[in-house]
């Protein structure tokens, strides 16, 4: 079976990694770098739980082939550290069994960069993309509204992107 | 104890850290794909494996000629591949083994099985009929693994139950009021985020060690001991953090089938983990119900006799489900006063995915049946719903339909329960509220619920605690993590009864069975009950050791000493002390000279004075206590195309004392949005030819952001259980009862019309109410 | 895991696309132009396809652009459908892409892909079948134009070895309030029991129709009808077998139908 070399650039650092022109970035991320934090869950694009952040964008990493992912920033739960919707996560009970947690945190992540600030309309359209078996969600909208009102930070305003002129029709 | 503690394991689950089974891999570790069978009823012809071994890369090729086992916690019915025959659509067929997942899954798409198809049992009234094709020609000649079973030889019939209690025929006859009523549910799957896998691997001596995903390592070691006839301490089984269970991984089934793999690869390393499509197809979901209910009742709405009938549709073998026909049996009459009662329960086999567990043991379909029933008798008498159930809520001094005499100890306060929950809906009874111009119209519904345990009488569950040199305690459980943060509650209570902040407990997450004591399963909401009150014997055992050595070292009986806060004190002078720490790797003089060693605390517990129910009767203790409660919903329906909102979900259940409230609050909000779920959207659909539809996330559909109730209200009664530890009754399950019924009451209600099945989809109700003419 | 192995190519030219595309399918690669991909990698997974190369058009600039000109509105078909939503400034369009699949899934399903796949709802098409839009289509000789509803009929119909590049939408046609709905069995993310897209141009309404038939459409018959307020006679001229599957039966179809058509026509009559 043919593996070819592939340069990937995984939370900020430069990886090779060895793939089949049909492995998926999931595949690759865990079974070659060891980041087992996105899971399968479906592998179907239904569930969520191996969202990652490609190019500042939420992304299935079960829906995306590695060697699409060359040349394009991929972070992955292991990437972030000590980020509001980290800590919001656990302060919040967001999570039990943590399976999707991962997918769901980085949704809550993306959202954060994208729309500092987002309105509840917007979280919850970003949210629907995930699958969580074990809370009822109340927890899950409490930490992400928590991780999105404090990412509206001085610092991280005007990086509102042209998102925001859509919709006027 | 009061406040919130974040889960022990919860920086770990936030930073991707937290490993299940599916996160190792290593190079040699082989790969296992399952070839599963696309028809529901079918005779194996052959299978033809020889283009899946060209792929380069496969070791082995197993189908159900290879090994003569045959599996069953209760009924030993099912091999773990096909052998001659499928009989549900999804059961594995044959495994490849290869070196790599990538040869694995594209071998597999190489073996062609020759099927010949046979008629399927598409339901339980099919597989009852006169003349109806056998799912198991051989019913009578398989092995018993567990008692109580009553297999029906020459019929589908796999078990049946009975409750005999007083003569509820005649009291039937006799009642002022009898109100009949049929219901048929759909089986459910778990759909745990993490689907189940294992790895497995046999060393040269024998040893057999898995790693599984299993909410019961210690059943999984006697079963592959039993079925590969080897030492029980000979099969080690390893369990990480689970990634949620419900049930659904309390059964053995993957396991057997790693280790034929391991096997036939000269015991070197396998993984063989489950596709979404075949964690749902292939492996067991919960069982449906059918059910034929008749309450018998005075004018005025009180219950004199119950003549219950339950068929649970177990699908093609009958894992734990016979356990699961007693657990209903013993609960058949809902939290209710009846002195009456006549129940059968049956396990049905159909073509369908095989049942196990799910939460709540039956008792969710058992309770909707039940609740329905409550909500058209009050209707018949003219009494509010609620009203009636209050008047019928069975209490201390009543029995249960298996004979046990109930006081507060065993049984929560449901009537407060009731109370408050009615206050927390703003109860209106079947009133509904907004007809007239606009299109939407409010409902409400209410349902009660009862469980007890139903868990085998001898389960046993263990602790050990060791101390560190700083005083701090390490604690050894055997219970799984499912994310019900079972765990970091055995640690709250070890810290409780020490004295010690919670910080100062380090356990591990996983269980190892070589080293861990035996925890009978983590279900049943009983780890925290059980390995809770071992905590609580090893930590005495650890305390006494702990005023042994105090007393040598302050010169003093150990009967005047006390332990708490790092410290060992004379209970008359706390001043006077040593600390833990000091004594906990033994006691060194001064001059050097050493007394004592490591304090290690042991605890057990077994459960006490549990018996089987009797097969005529039922007569029997089933479980240690009832855990109770109320919920109740209240729903806005569109009457033009039958959407609806959930406005409020309310639970209030007797927790007896609540231990970690942000995590016993969570626990039954996600109880209660399961049950949710299945009251509005899912189940495992089949078609015409009994092929099943559902076997993707696309297609069985679970709640979503957005989808839960407007608000969750979730209150606790607190009635300590005196013989639980620090009083707390179980509640793990509890949120996921009664949910349905309480939709259906309440999507009734507004609807004008009696919906008496689940899901609940727009369609569905406007059916209903298409055929009544409204 | 995709149980066979296929190559990726990402070409960043119109012409590189399409001689890529040629060069493996003379190699006996059956090759497939590549969107998000998310459909292939799918049922690939399930063998319910299978290819030898996949053709990623994500790198042809052409296929990137959101640009208006004149009135028009030109934008690239492997624009993400989120950045359909997000950038695209049209708001039926909006509405009927942003509710394909989940968000998530949005930012790698692309406009083209949506359009050109399997899947028979193609809910993007449903407002660009609204007014007269042009499909820029790559093919051996370079871009060419056609109309949409030349190429367009139920599914998109291009010869082998042409793709979709761009679609330009004459926003001016379009000049009044607009209307989309997307209904469910009950799930919010879920295949449609219909998702109906609606405009004013012209004091007329025009609606089109995905979920209801096997296939997106708009019947001039059932425009006729709705237009003169005849909302059962449009649902008389539905002009295929009303879909009957797992999401829903033909009968509560219909009877959503009649409701969301009410709805509509409050909104495009007004």
């Amino acid at each position: 079976m043919r593996r070819d070399e592939l340069a990937l650039d995984v939370n900020g650092e430069a990886c090779r990694v060895l793939a089949r022109g049909a492995d998926t970035l999931l595949e690759v991320l865990r079974g070659q770098l060891g980041l087992t934090g996105a899971k399968p869950g479906c592998e179907n694009g239904d569930c969520g739980a191996c969202t990652v952040i490609v190019d500042g964008a939420p992304i299935k990493s079960c829906m995306m082939l590695a060697q699409e992912a060359a040349g394009r920033r991929v972070r992955t739960v292991e990437g972030l550290a000590g980020t509001a919707a980290q800590q919001a996560f656990v302060e919040r009970f967001a999570f039990q069994c943590g399976y999707c947690t991962s997918g769901f945190l980085m949704v809550a992540q993306a959202l954060c960069e994208a729309h500092p600030g987002a309105d509840e309309a917007r979280m919850l359209e970003w949210l629907r993309s995930n699958i969580c078996r074990c809370t009822g969600y109340e927890e899950i909208r409490a930490a992400v509204r928590d991780a999105v009102a404090r990412a509206k930070a001085p610092a991280v305003q005007g990086t509102e992107p042209v998102a925001s002129a859509s919709r006027q029709g | 104890m009061d406040h919130a503690v974040y889960r022990k394991e919860a920086f770990e689950k936030v930073t991707g850290a937290a490993r299940y089974v599916g996160d190792y891999e290593t190079p040699g570790l082989h790969h296992a794909e399952l070839i599963t069978s696309p028809l529901p009823h079918a005779r194996i012809r052959s299978v033809d494996v020889r283009a899946a071994v060209a792929v380069p890369g496969v070791r082995a090729i197993l189908t159900g000629r290879e090994s003569a086992i045959l599996c069953g916690e209760v009924l030993e019915d099912r091999p773990p591949l096909a052998r001659g025959r499928v009989r549900y659509c999804g059961e594995p067929v044959a495994v490849v083994v290869a070196d790599c997942e990538a040869a694995a899954a594209e071998a597999a798409q190489a073996v062609r099985v020759d099927y010949e198809p046979l008629p399927p049992v598409r339901s339980v009234r099919e597989a009852l009929a006169e003349g109806a094709p056998r799912v198991h020609p051989d019913l009578g000649s398989y092995r018993i693994a567990q008692q109580p079973v009553a297999p029906r030889a020459g019929s589908n019939v796999a078990d049946h139950a009975k409750v005999r209690r007083g003569h509820a025929p005649g009291a039937l006859a006799k009642a002022e009021v009898v109100v009949e009523a049929r219901y048929s549910l759909p089986q459910v799957d778990h759909a745990a985020m993490e689907t189940r896998g294992v790895r497995c691997e046999i060393l040269p001596d024998g040893r057999i060690e898995l790693h599984t995903c299993s909410q019961a390592p210690f059943e999984v070691q006697k079963a592959i001991a039993t079925y590969f006839r080897i030492g029980v301490g000979s099969v080690v089984v390893h369990t990480p953090l689970v990634g949620g269970g419900f049930g659904g991984k309390a059964p053995v089934q993957l396991e057997v089938i790693a280790v034929l793999c391991a096997q036939a690869i000269g015991g070197r390393p396998v993984k063989l983990i489950n596709s979404r499509e075949q964690d749902i197809a292939a492996s067991p979901v919960g069982p449906g119900l059918e059910a034929r209910v008749r309450l018998g009742a005075t004018r005025a709405g009180r219950l004199v006799a119950a003549e219950l009938e339950y068929w649970l549709d177990i699908g093609a073998y009958a894992d734990s489900t016979p356990r699961v026909a007693r657990a209903v049996a013993s609960a058949c009459t809902g939290p209710y006063r009846t002195d009456d009662v006549w129940c059968d329960v049956y396990c049905v086999y159909t073509n369908h995915t095989y049942g196990t567990a799910w939460r709540g043991f039956g008792h969710m379909p058992m309770t909707f049946a039940i609740e329905r029933t409550m909500d058209k008798l009050a209707a018949r008498v003219g009494k509010d719903p609620a009203e009636l159930r209050r008047a019928n809520l069975i209490g201390p001094g009543d029995r249960t339909p298996t004979q046990v005499e109930l006081n507060r100890n065993l049984l929560g306060d449901l009537p407060k329960c009731l109370e408050r929950a009615r206050e927390l809906v703003g109860w209106r009874g079947r009133g509904v509220r907004g007809e007239g111009e606009d299109r939407h119209v409010r409902g409400q519904g209410v349902a009660c619920f009862w469980k007890t345990s139903s868990s085998p009488p001898n389960a046993t569950s263990g602790a050990l605690i060791t101390l560190n040199a700083d005083g701090s305690v390490n604690l050894a459980v055997g219970a799984v993590e499912t994310g019900a943060g079972t765990k970091t509650t055995a640690a709250l209570i070890l810290a409780h009864r020490l004295d010690i902040p919670v910080e100062q407990v380090h356990l591990h997450m996983d269980v190892n069975t070589l080293v861990d004591p035996e925890h009978w399963k983590t279900v049943a909401s009983m780890a925290t009950y059980m390995v809770g009150q071992a905590v609580l014997d090893a930590a005495e055992d650890a305390v006494r050791q702990l005023k042994h050595m105090g007393g040598v070292v302050l010169k003093c009986s150990p009967e005047d000493l006390d332990v708490g806060r790092g410290r060992v004190f004379l209970k008359d002078d706390p001043d006077l002390y040593v600390d833990v720490k000091d004594v906990a790797h033994g006691y060194q003089y001064p001059d050097g000279d050493s007394v004592g060693g490591q304090v290690m605390g042991r605890g057990a517990y077994i459960m006490r004075h549990l018996t089987l129910l009797d097969p005529e009767t039922g007569r029997g203790m089933p479980g240690p206590s009832w855990t109770v409660g109320a919920q109740a919903v209240e729903v806005e329906l569109d009457t033009r195309d039958f959407t609806y909102r959930i406005l409020k979900a309310v639970t209030v259940l007797d927790a007896g004392r609540v231990i970690n409230p942000a995590v016993a609050r969570g626990v039954v909000m996600g109880g209660m949005s399961m049950g949710l779920g299945y009251g509005s959207r899912e189940c495992l659909m089949y078609g015409d030819g009994g092929e099943l539809l559902s076997n993707q996330l696309r297609t069985y559909k679970v709640m979503r952001a957005g989808e839960e109730p407007e608000a969750y209200h979730v209150e606790f009664v607190e009635t300590p259980q005196k013989n639980a530890p620090l009083g707390a009754r179980p509640i793990g399950e509890h949120g996921v009862l009664g949910m349905p019924a309480a939709l259906a009451s309440a999507l009734s209600a507004a609807a004008g019309v009696e919906l008496d099945t689940v899901p609940l989809t727009p369609e569905r109700i406007w059916r209903v109410v298409r055929e009544a003419g409204r | 895991m995709i149980p066979f192995d296929l190559s990726y190519h990402r070409p960043d030219s119109v012409e590189e696309a399409v001689a890529t595309y040629r060069r493996l399918e003379r190699d006996g690669r059956r090759p497939l132009y590549y969107g998000g991909g998310t459909e292939i990698i799918t049922m690939a997974r399930l063998g319910q396809v299978r290819t030898g190369a996949g053709v990623d058009l994500k790198g042809v600039p052409e296929c990137g652009i959101v640009e208006r000109r004149n009135g028009s509105l030109l934008l690239g078909a492997g624009l993400t459908l989120a950045e359909v939503c997000e950038r695209g400034g049209w708001a039926p369009l909006a509405d009927a892409a942003g509710r394909v699949a989940d968000h998530t899934s949005r930012c790698k399903i692309t406009l083209g892909g949506n359009l050109a796949g399997q899947i028979p709802y193609r809910e993007a098409v449903l407002p660009l079948l609204l007014v007269d839009t042009v499909a820029v289509v790559a093919g051996e000789p370079g871009l060419r134009r056609e109309r949409l509803a030349d190429v367009f009929r139920a599914t998109l119909r291009l010869p082998p070895g042409d793709f979709l590049a761009q679609l330009e939408v004459p926003l001016h046609e379009a000049d009044g309030p607009h209307f989309a709905v997307k209904r469910t069995r009950l799930d919010w993310v879920d295949y449609p029991l219909m998702t109906v897209v609606g405009v004013r141009a012209g004091g007329r309404a025009r609606i089109a129709f995905s979920g209801l038939c096997g296939y997106p459409f708009r019947d001039a018959a059932m425009e006729r009808d709705l237009n003169a307020g005849r909302i059962q006679d449009a649902i008389g001229h539905i002009p295929g077998p009303v879909a009957d599957d797992l999401h829903g039966s033909a009968d509560y179809r219909r009877h959503v139908l009649a409701g969301v058509l009410q709805d509509a026509l409050e909104v495009l009559r007004a």
